[in-house]
């Protein structure tokens, strides 16, 4: 369960117990105060009204006493003449009367009755129509008569209206002094009647709070009830006569008891009236039942509405207090999990919360530099701290968006360094590393420095350095203002990678060769700007290393060829597409052909004819070349133990072998089985190879090369002349034969070339070396190599090279012709 | 309320006089004459005369209606008072409750001078009192304020709208009574019950429009004087009286007729001075003393001779001594059967609370 769900489950309880607690103690505190509240309003009422109609009562009784004690009455009733009474005496009384109704509002109706029942006087108001004037008939004016005692209170319905009143009459018995002796005994002349208005106590009655079920009663001494506060329609009402029986049973009680009244049960308590009347209070038990249900729902309100504020608040705290800084919490966790960026959470107050916040950040950041650190390593060179490729793409695909929607251009800088493989190889890769290490460092200052440059001279430029691996760099001029930017850059890592690099106390040369593509111009994609600054790469490589080469719309055609060639070349050999031709090489001495040097041909069908220095590259680095390779050995082979078979057993094949070949450890292993396949000596056959061929081969190569020279193969070096070997170097090889490059024959009527020339002869003569000179064509060149002491010569001067067929009529004629008559182009 | 205090205070000047009088009695040679009278029914300056010539003091207990005079002599008995003005239909009563001396003529050699036929008005007046005075009741009111001239009694006890509470009506149930019967076109004296029931209706109609039920105060500040009542039931001398002060009241003697009184003097039976009481009877029948008495309270005397000294003005004055055949119509009240007088009463209680 969620915290969010947990915490209010666990303090709603919490807060609503003690809550609870204290309500059901309230509870019981207002009950009981409403109770006694209750009682004791009911008790004040009863005591007030009982006392009020006792009082009431004695100023009635004083009053009736007080007029029935007036001379006027007296006099009145001692009148037996009609006329004076009416005449003289009636309006003066009535005036008393009607005075002491001013003063007492509620005795309603003052009466005189004679003893005969005559209503004598009547003095009422507010004025209520008489029923009768003859009295001597009703019944209570026959209890009066028959009352023993003077005074008489009773409570009664006026038959007047119909409404109850109180009656207090007096009997008034008099002498007449006039006529009777003093002590004769009082003969009854009248009755004084007061009637007094109970509208103002019923009122007040059934005013009580409680009426309803129970109320204030007023009973006579007889129990007969008067008046009932409860209202018409209450229990004491609908079950009167019970009700009445047994109100003179109740206890006189003073304080509140329980009593059983028209099977409800009450509270109850009673005051006996001066006049003999009681006056009961019935506090029904629902009425103290409503005030127990009142506190339940004041209580009940309270607890409530206190759960209602206190819950939303409490929760409100809470969230804002604990939960919310727990979910910024785990949204920072989880942002840290997903995002590199930092993430940090705000530290408020000086809490708990601040301090766990301040330790999350304190780990956000050494996270964030972690992470930091784990990127640095993923997208950068190990060795050189550069960019690696990974990195360098990113900021290719992002650059190059940039420039998109900004109209920049960008350039791509492809560097690879000329003589890093011969450092490498020779030096170790320690050594290598620290090249690549010094490299990196000096592009990298240069670039530094160059922005400054390129910034005053033409515009902004950023440029991003970037190892790809191996000993290609690559350099993105971004932001460039045109694409010239990029040649002056280009050039200017070319001059200071064509200062030396100090390894070991040692300096190396080694520059650079850089192909340059720019955006969008040369390629839309990374992939075609990447292939085709690396093209451009290979041609500026191609041009003569230590340049730059921009890439062009010749370049991507040649490419273009290069791949159409790359192509063909594979199913070139199947298909029988290439051929031998043969070119012999003469002795000086005699000018016989001895050796014919064999070359391949490539006449494709689409694209005709194909020269080797354009596919032999391709063949190897395609690595197609082992196969072109075993070929041409295989069918020189084959050709020349055929000629062996036509007689001319004398003859000897020059072949062409690439270093990737010798590079094989198969080579010698695949010689020897031809040779052995076509019973041809190996004194018969040697390989001709280019100085590169051993200048860049590898250990291999020179392992290979002795095999071949122990089998008895003959080893020759082309191109003498052209590569940086001295020939010191060359005598640590199992060389047999120098071909001098046909560039110093050319030049052979030069007088230093000449004498060079001389040189080199007799050098080779003295390490034991045969010298082959090629491209001859004139007779003063083969005049001269003569008289230098030349051992072999080839060229057009004695023959072109000749398809297999040809060549053996040229042999089968070389004992009759000494030369041939040139033909053709010299370099076919 | 103001009446009853007014009551209270004259009841209290009469008890202190009285209680005076016997004391003075006892230390000085002066006389004491009580009398109980009307307001404003004895011309101060003759009775200054008298106290001089007679070594005399005379004191008034006033009432402001028969009833009051009534209850004061219930009070009392009648001790206390040594003359007794009364009406003469009361005359009987106070004869039968013995509060009345009766007259020894010879002790008043003025009595010739006295109208015969008023001496014997009603019963037992010849012999317990002699005529003070005889007038009508009518109506008096405000011409200037009215739009309408008052001549009936019919104007008054069933007023037009514009006397609302601008009424002042006698307080005495007999007059109101009698009069409300003549209003309605029976004898002021009848005591048919249904004529009786009538009036009942007829005053308790009329009591919204009533003002006050009082004997119209004769001094300068009288509310008919000041506007507050337009109209009021009057005695005519009073009326007189009143216009000394504004000749914008008019007293009518009603279409329908009205009452004759006759007020008498009579020597009260416990007079303690009866003696200075026929003195003063004598004095004041005088014939200038008479005549002067007559002009001042502005009604009737029936003392004869004092016409001689009476203007000529006064005696034609027609609302003084009405044409025989203006008071065609008119009654005195006569005796009532006890139970019409108790059915009467009822009425007053009713209407006079």
């Amino acid at each position: 369960m969620k915290l969010t769900h947990k915490l209010p489950l666990l303090l709603i309880p919490l807060i609503a117990a003690p809550l609870l607690v204290v309500g059901a103690v309230m509870y019981y505190q207002l009950k009981n105060d409403a109770e006694q509240k209750n009682i004791e309003q009911a008790s004040v009422l009863l005591n007030r009204i009982g006392t009020r109609l006792d009082r009431s009562i004695d100023i009635a009784k004083a009053n009736v006493e007080l007029i029935a004690d007036d001379q006027l009455i007296k006099k009145y009733l001692l009148t037996d003449d009609e006329e004076e009474r009416y005449s003289l005496l009636q309006r003066p009384l009535e005036q008393k009367f009607v005075s002491l109704q001013l003063v007492y509002p509620d005795y309603f109706e003052l009466r005189v009755i004679l003893p005969d029942g005559f209503e004598d006087i009547r003095v009422v108001s507010p004025w209520l129509a008489n029923k009768t004037e003859e009295e001597g008939s009703t019944a209570y004016f026959n209890l009066l008569r028959a009352a023993p005692e003077n005074l008489l209170l009773r409570m009664r319905v006026n038959p007047d209206n119909d409404k109850l009143a109180l009656y207090v009459s007096k009997r008034i018995s008099l002498i007449n002094p006039a006529t009777d002796a003093f002590n004769a005994s009082k003969t009854l002349r009248g009755f004084l009647l007061m009637s007094i208005d109970l509208d103002p106590l019923i009122a007040e009655i059934a005013e009580v709070s409680w009426a309803g079920e129970g109320g204030l009663v007023l009973t006579d001494p007889a129990g007969k009830i008067w008046i009932n506060g409860g209202g018409t329609d209450n229990t004491l009402q609908r079950h009167k006569t019970s009700a009445e029986e047994a109100m003179p049973t109740l206890p006189n009680n003073q304080q509140f008891r329980d009593i059983q009244l028209a099977g409800q049960t009450f509270l109850h308590k009673q005051i006996a009236l001066k006049s003999g009347f009681g006056l009961h209070a019935l506090l029904p038990e629902s009425t103290i039942l409503a005030a127990s249900r009142q506190a339940a729902v004041t209580v009940a309100s309270v607890l409530l509405l206190a759960l209602v504020c206190a819950v939303p608040v409490l929760i409100i705290i809470l969230t804002s207090q604990i939960l919310a800084p727990i979910q910024r919490l785990r949204a920072a966790l989880a942002n840290v999990g997903s995002t590199s960026a930092l993430v940090t959470v705000p530290v408020i107050g000086r809490d708990e919360f601040s301090e766990l916040n301040t330790a999350f950040n304190t780990m956000s950041v050494r996270l964030q530099q972690s992470h930091q650190q784990i990127e640095n390593l993923a997208y950068s060179d190990a060795l050189t701290g550069l960019p690696n490729r990974l990195m360098f793409f990113r900021s290719v695909q992002h650059e190059m968006e940039l420039a998109k929607q900004e109209g920049f251009c960008l350039a791509l800088l492809f560097i690879d360094l000329d003589n890093f493989k011969h450092i490498n190889d020779t030096l170790g890769h320690a050594a290598g590393d620290t090249l690549l290490q010094q490299v990196a460092k000096r592009i990298t200052a240069n670039l530094r420095g160059s922005d400054y440059l390129s910034r005053s001279e033409a515009g902004a430029c950023n440029a991003t350095l970037a190892r790809l691996g191996g000993d290609e760099f690559t350099v993105l001029l971004s932001q460039l203002a045109s694409a010239a930017v990029a040649a002056q850059v280009a050039q200017r890592i070319i001059n200071i990678l064509s200062l030396p690099v100090k390894i070991d106390e040692q300096e190396y040369y080694i520059g650079a060769s850089i192909g340059i593509a720019a955006y969008p111009n040369d390629g839309a994609t990374l992939q075609e700007l990447l292939k085709n600054a690396d093209l451009a790469m290979y041609h500026a490589k191609q041009a003569g290393k230590n340049t730059y080469q921009c890439f062009s719309a010749a370049i991507g055609a040649q490419s273009n060829k290069r791949v159409q060639l790359d192509q063909k070349l594979h199913t070139a050999i199947e298909n029988g597409a290439f051929e031998l031709v043969y070119q012999p090489i003469v002795d000086c001495q005699n000018s016989r052909a001895c050796y014919l040097e064999a070359l391949i041909r490539w006449n494709d069908p689409e694209l005709g004819f194909i020269p080797p220095d354009v596919f032999i590259p391709l063949a190897e680095e395609s690595g197609k070349i082992i196969a072109i390779g075993e070929w041409v050995i295989e069918e020189a082979i084959r050709q020349l133990n055929q000629w062996h078979a036509q007689g001319l057993d004398d003859i000897k094949v020059a072949i062409n072998v690439s270093g990737v070949q010798l590079g094989k450890p198969c080579f010698v292993d695949h010689l020897r089985r031809v040779l052995l396949a076509q019973k041809v000596a190996p004194q018969s056959v040697y390989v001709e190879l280019t100085e590169t061929a051993i200048i860049e081969g590898t250990a291999e190569v020179v392992d290979t090369l002795q095999q071949l020279h122990d089998l008895g193969i003959r080893i020759a070096l082309d191109d003498f002349g052209t590569g940086y070997s001295s020939l010191s170097y060359l005598t640590n090889l199992p060389i047999d034969v120098l071909k001098i490059d046909r560039s110093f024959i050319a030049k052979i009527d030069e007088k230093e070339n000449s004498t060079l020339l001389s040189a080199i002869i007799t050098m080779a003569h003295s390490l034991n070396l045969e010298v082959v000179a090629e491209g001859i064509e004139e007779q003063y060149q083969s005049a001269f190599l003569k008289r230098e002491h030349c051992d072999y010569m080839q060229g057009y001067l004695f023959s072109k090279p000749l398809s297999a067929t040809a060549i053996a009529d040229y042999l089968t004629d070389r004992e009759s012709q000494g030369r041939l008559t040139v033909v053709g182009n010299p370099r076919a | 309320m103001q009446r009853v205090k007014n009551t209270v205070v004259q009841c209290l000047g009469a008890i202190f006089l009285i209680a005076l009088s016997t004391h003075a009695h006892a230390v000085v040679a002066e006389q004491r004459l009580v009398i109980l009278i009307w307001n404003e029914y004895l011309d101060a300056s003759l009775v200054a005369r008298f106290e001089r010539e007679y070594n005399a003091k005379v004191a008034q207990v006033n009432f402001g209606s028969d009833e009051e005079r009534t209850a004061k002599l219930l009070d009392s008995n009648a001790a206390g008072y040594d003359l007794i003005l009364t009406s003469g239909i009361d005359l009987r009563s106070y004869v039968k409750r013995d509060w009345l001396a009766r007259i020894n003529a010879p002790k008043i050699a003025n009595l010739k001078h006295i109208d015969a036929e008023l001496r014997t008005a009603f019963p037992n007046a010849k012999n317990y009192a002699i005529p003070y005075f005889w007038g009508t009741l009518g109506i008096v009111y405000r011409h200037d304020l009215l739009t309408t001239p008052i001549t009936t009694w019919k104007q008054l006890f069933d007023p037009a709208p514009e006397l609302r509470g601008k009424i002042c009506m006698v307080e005495d149930g007999r007059d109101l009574i009698s009069m409300g019967l003549k209003t309605l076109g029976y004898s002021a004296n009848s005591s048919d019950k249904t004529h009786i029931e009538a009036v009942e209706f007829l005053l308790l109609k009329q009591k919204p429009f009533v003002k006050s039920y009082l004997d119209l105060p004769k001094n300068p500040h009288s509310p008919l004087l000041t506007g507050d009542i337009t109209v009021a039931m009057v005695y005519n001398g009073d009326a007189l009286f009143l216009r000394q002060y504004s000749d914008k009241l008019t007293y009518v003697l009603p279409a329908e007729g009205g009452n004759i009184w006759i007020d008498y003097l009579a020597i009260g039976a416990k007079s303690h001075n009866p003696d200075l009481a026929y003195q003063f009877l004598n004095f004041i029948n005088e014939p200038e003393n008479a005549a002067q008495l007559a002009q001042y309270v502005a009604y009737a005397s029936p003392n004869t001779a004092a016409a001689q000294h009476l203007p000529a003005e006064f005696i034609d004055d027609p609302l003084i001594y009405p044409a025989e055949q203006q008071l065609q119509n008119s009654e005195y009240y006569a005796p009532l059967p006890p139970r019409a007088q108790r059915r009467r009463n009822q009425i007053m209680t009713r209407v006079l609370r």
